[in-house]
């Protein structure tokens, strides 16, 4: 890589031995050294976290051997605020059952099933709320943009878009819930089939789209350069 | 038998039956949940696999009780 793409704040690292970082709170990516990428301050090994620079254990199914993933992003987790809370209600609902008179009337046996399928239901619902949020994912890696998406149980959706498709990167933080907590969508418009992959509710959305700008540069500079894959 | 008693026969079989059938739809959904985390778990590996994979079958394990149970039960 040339040295001009390698930013020297990046490479250089602090006297604690934390690799240093640039004004936002990523250091540029592409620069960071295999031995650096455990010091990194959004580097962890919770698999919980939505915003995930160089993950270790992270893998996807259509990922080329040589692919390197820098990011890897989940809607913030304050967004699962709405179906844990009806998940709440719902497991608390049985308290009230008795109040219906019906309900009371009904055999031991009777009392005993229907409580029990309302919360099959209840826990089907915050399993099914918890894995739509847990595999949506977007992966941004060395060479391309990855949208894994799954629109029901019964839909899967991947879109990818490479780097050098990349034509303009929007960030959007919208209300005062979304600012407080540092999320918004980073909107990628892009010169492949699918116009436009959105990063819907990620955490640090100018961190992403410093991320993706960075990369690009680096990408057109390998282009140039002809170290392209 | 009264009509009274005779209908109350018929709505607690009906109830029944209805009840099995859902439990019945249940063990089919909790299947495909099973499956459904199979292919997301081969998608993406985020190292949290064994996990889901187990509660999923867990769910299953779980629905065909309840419905085993409410056959005997109702």
């Amino acid at each position: 890589m040339s040295d001009v793409f390698v930013s020297k704040k990046s490479v250089e690292k602090k006297e604690d031995g934390k690799a240093r970082v640039s004004f936002l709170n990523t250091p540029r990516p592409l620069a960071v050294k295999k031995t650096e990428e455990h010091k990194l301050p959004n580097h962890n090994h919770n698999p919980f976290t939505p915003f995930y620079y160089y993950p270790d254990n992270v893998n996807f199914i259509t990922r080329e051997p040589e692919e390197k993933i820098i990011l890897m992003l989940r809607a913030h987790p304050i967004t699962n605020l709405r179906w844990m809370l009806t998940g709440l209600l719902m497991s608390l609902a049985p308290i009230f059952f008795l109040f219906f008179p019906f309900f009371e009337k009904l055999p031991i046996g009777y009392q005993n099933i229907l409580v029990i399928i309302w919360y099959l239901i209840t826990f089907a619902f915050i399993f099914e709320e918890f894995l739509m949020w847990f595999f949506h994912v977007n992966i941004v890696t060395d060479e391309r943009i990855i949208e894994v998406d799954f629109v029901s149980i019964f839909a899967r959706e991947i879109t990818d878009a490479n780097l050098d498709q990349i034509q303009d990167v929007t960030s959007q933080i919208v209300g005062g819930v979304w600012t407080f907590f540092n999320f918004g969508n980073v909107i990628v418009q892009t010169a492949s089939e699918i116009p436009r992959i959105t990063f819907e509710k990620v955490p640090k959305p100018d961190e992403v789209s410093k991320i993706l700008r960075e990369l690009r540069v680096e990408e057109e500079q390998e282009k140039i350069e002809g170290r392209v894959r | 038998m009264t009509d009274l008693q005779f209908f109350e026969g018929i709505f607690s079989s009906f109830t029944k039956l209805g009840l099995l059938f859902f439990l019945f739809l249940y063990i089919i959904f909790s299947f495909i949940v099973l499956k459904q985390v199979n292919l997301m778990t081969k998608t993406l590996e985020v190292g949290f696999e064994s996990v889901i994979k187990a509660i999923a079958l867990l769910h299953l394990i779980v629905s065909v009780a309840v419905f085993v149970y409410a056959f005997f039960v109702l």
